[in-house]
């Protein structure tokens, strides 16, 4: 169908005032907030590639209505809510059509004797937080994305927050939840505890990037808000030294709820006046019912010690609760100073992490020309190894294709050396355009399951092609 | 032909907690050890646009030129690894808080001691002190004039074409050097970002360090003594607009303006 037409089709459903076809909108609307294309449009950097339209969603009906016809028109559709999304998984194949859910941002139903909180998909992480917050309640969920994630893409991403290791990832959160399938079918997976009815079809749409539908409606947990909370910080010479401890911590059954080790780089960087040269920073936060941040606490408190980690006390913790989402503030700061600049996070065993962590920083300071820093942290730990969140920043001729060649080669090292290990490519952030091409050697044998489901759920391959698989 | 700038070493009041803010029992200081030390953000600009100049230019020696101690330079090795071809420290020979003249005066010196400087640029103000006056009484002092709020500058021919902020909007002129700017911030004049391979360079690199034999200046006469510092806490009240219609909620927002307390009623 002519895209003219198409256009036309939506205004007589949704009315014109809810079909954006301005080529600015459309820009606006051709990726996400990935670093590449922070630097790429300080360069100039356009998409060629813009959507026929943006659709505002208002209702589940009307997804499905919409993706009904899509389907049938073999038309490429984007969900999409906040936008943060870092791996390319928004950008807009030409003349595909964006479905923006943003617009259904209700908070339906506060369960305070389940602990439930079902919202649809475009209700801001934020403004879920700081409602049940106002009941004595917390979601336990908070990315750095925080202030401009909505919960739909937080579940299609399989988000994780900053309290993890207690509270969980998204995956743990999810109690139900209810999407539309391509062909407009809509189904619901109804809220229960746990059992045992075949495979978890909730772990269909975690992490489905829109690859197989659209989420239109969660139902995750809330928990009664920690009565006590004991925070510390300790400097500690080694890296690996802070990766031991954090071990030793999960494998004795600790959780402390915020769990991160910054290596020297970012500890000097962050934590100038605490640290001595060379020092990586450990921050802890324990929290709980009563008694449990204290007890736990001690038990971090004689780890770190252990290894010869020296006290900082809670200050640079408070620090780290105020600042830590500060970036979202100026996504494009590193941009305007002519850097390519971004995040990757990989996971790994404990018995390969440190080998990544090493590696990596040596290939990158050997093998980036115009490297300004590669930094790591830990934060989000596991009985079996943790992930570690690799910051990057280098200098590149300005222009589009210098920015996409550095980026590629620093990117390009940090998968290389993790697939190594056999760690894996995505802790968080989701797979999007930019990691697809990676995902053969990351599933190995398993890949074809993900071949079959996206071929099960989506025979036409409308939804969000390119993303999550490569096309081929 | 030299070209300087004039860089601060602040502490980073950015990350400084709400409830940080607390005037010691003396009255006069305010515990932020914690805050991380960086280049005066002013005076990144200021170093920024003389890189600029230096990219555009031929035959040009660029200088950066910092007044504090030892501590104060990783700033100016920071500054060497974005591209100044030079460093000086100046070791502050007393206490210059609140005493912008004597800095004005150190300064002096060193831009004395370059026979071939045409241009001095200097941020418009510390995020600490923030007398906002340095820049100026150093343009005083050398007999040069002084532009100030300057956003921009470019060498033409013999002269610099100047971009300055005022509130009318902002002013282009020319100028002949000698002359002192001093920088405000403005899109995108960030300071470039250093390669770590730079910064190890810089790292290795030689600084010349003046120790000033300018006296301290005598009790009786200061310009300024800090008598106390009190903390001004911003009260902020959000009033959420509840009419549905945008009409109506632009009545409601002019009611709420109207009524303010501060409002005058012109």
């Amino acid at each position: 169908m002519e895209q003219s037409k198409v256009v036309e089709f939506f205004e007589s459903k949704l009315g014109k005032e809810r079909v954006l076809t301005d080529t600015p909108v459309l820009q606006e609307y051709a990726t996400d907030i990935t670093g590449l294309r922070m630097v790429q449009k300080h360069f100039g950097w356009e998409s060629d590639s813009l959507a026929a339209c943006v659709l505002k969603i208002h209702s589940e009906e009307e997804a499905s209505e919409v993706i009904r016809f899509l389907n049938e028109e073999g038309i490429v559709s984007i969900p999409r809510t906040g936008g943060s999304g870092v791996c390319l998984g928004l950008e807009t194949p030409a003349g595909s059509v964006v479905l923006d859910l943003s617009d259904m941002n209700e908070i339906l139903e506060i369960n305070e004797e389940n602990l439930t909180v079902t919202v649809q998909a475009g209700v801001p992480l934020q403004v879920l937080e700081e409602t049940i917050n106002k009941k004595g309640y917390t979601t336990g969920h908070f990315p750095q994305s925080y202030p401009m994630a909505q919960m739909g893409g937080l579940v299609a991403t399989r988000s994780i927050g900053q309290f993890s290791t207690m509270y969980g990832g998204i995956e743990e959160l999810v109690v139900g939840i209810e999407g539309v399938l391509a062909d407009g079918t809509v189904s619901k997976i109804k809220n229960n505890p746990r059992k045992s009815t075949g495979p978890d079809l909730r772990h269909i749409w975690l992490g489905s990037e829109g690859a197989f539908g659209i989420i239109t409606q969660v139902t995750v947990k809330m928990f009664k808000k920690a009565p006590e909370r004991v925070m510390q910080a300790f400097a500690i010479d080694k890296f690996g030294d802070g990766l031991a401890v954090i071990k030793e911590l999960m494998q004795a059954g600790w959780k402390p709820a915020v769990t991160r080790l910054h290596d020297g780089t970012e500890a000097a960087e962050t934590y100038g006046p605490f640290v001595k040269d060379g020092e990586s920073i450990m921050l802890f936060i324990s929290e709980g019912p009563e008694g449990f941040a204290e007890l736990e606490g001690k038990a971090v408190e004689k780890t770190a010690l252990k290894y010869g980690a020296r006290p900082l006390g809670s200050k640079p913790l408070e620090l780290w609760l105020v600042h830590r989402n500060d970036i979202c503030d100026h996504l494009d700061m590193y941009a305007k100073q002519g850097a390519v600049a971004d995040t990757c996070e990989i996971s790994a065993m404990w018995s390969d992490i440190g080998k990544i962590y090493d590696e990596v920083i040596q290939r990158a300071k050997k093998e980036v020309s115009h490297l300004v820093a590669v930094t790591g942290h830990s934060s989000h730990s596991y009985v079996q190894g943790t992930n570690i969140y690799f910051m990057f920043g280098a200098m590149c001729a300005p222009s589009v294709e210098a920015a996409q060649q550095t980026y590629d080669q620093l990117f390009g090292i940090i998968m290389e050396t993790t697939l190594k290990y056999n760690g894996s490519i995505c802790h968080h952030h989701g797979v999007g355009r930019y990691r697809a091409k990676w995902m053969k050697q990351e599933l190995g044998t398993a890949y074809t399951m993900l071949e079959r489901m996206k071929e099960a759920f989506d025979p036409k391959g409308i939804m969000n092609r390119g993303a999550l698989l490569q096309q081929e | 032909m030299t070209i300087i700038s004039c860089i601060k070493q602040v502490q980073d009041l950015d990350i400084v907690l709400k409830d940080d803010w607390v005037v010691g029992n003396d009255g006069l200081t305010i515990d932020i050890d914690y805050a991380n030390r960086i280049m005066n953000t002013f005076d990144e600009t200021s170093l920024e646009l003389m890189l600029r100049l230096k990219d555009e230019m031929e035959e040009v020696r660029t200088k950066v030129v910092t007044v504090g101690g030892l501590r104060s330079e990783s700033i100016l090795r920071k500054a060497m690894a974005v591209g100044a071809d030079e460093a000086l420290r100046i070791e502050p020979p007393f206490d210059l808080d609140f005493r912008p003249e004597k800095t004005a005066l150190l300064l002096k010196e060193a831009v004395a001691g370059e026979e071939e400087t045409e241009l001095v640029l200097c941020g418009r103000q510390a995020d600490n002190g923030s007398n906002g006056q340095t820049g100026q009484i150093l343009a005083e002092m050398l007999g040069w004039p002084c532009l100030t709020m300057v956003t921009d500058i470019k060498k033409i021919g013999n002269e610099y074409r100047i971009s300055r902020l005022t509130e009318e909007g902002t002013e282009h002129l020319h100028a002949a050097p000698p002359l002192v700017v001093t920088v405000t911030q403005s899109e995108n004049k960030l300071l470039r970002m250093a390669t770590l391979k730079a910064m190890l360079t810089a790292k290795k690199e030689g600084i010349r360090v003046l120790e000033s034999e300018e006296e301290a200046p005598s009790d009786e006469s200061p310009s300024y003594t800090l008598e106390k510092i009190t903390i001004n806490r911003a009260d902020k009240h959000c009033v959420f607009l509840e009419e549905t219609e945008r009409s109506s909620r632009t009545d409601q927002l002019i009611r709420i303006l109207k009524d303010r307390p501060d409002n005058q009623g012109d």
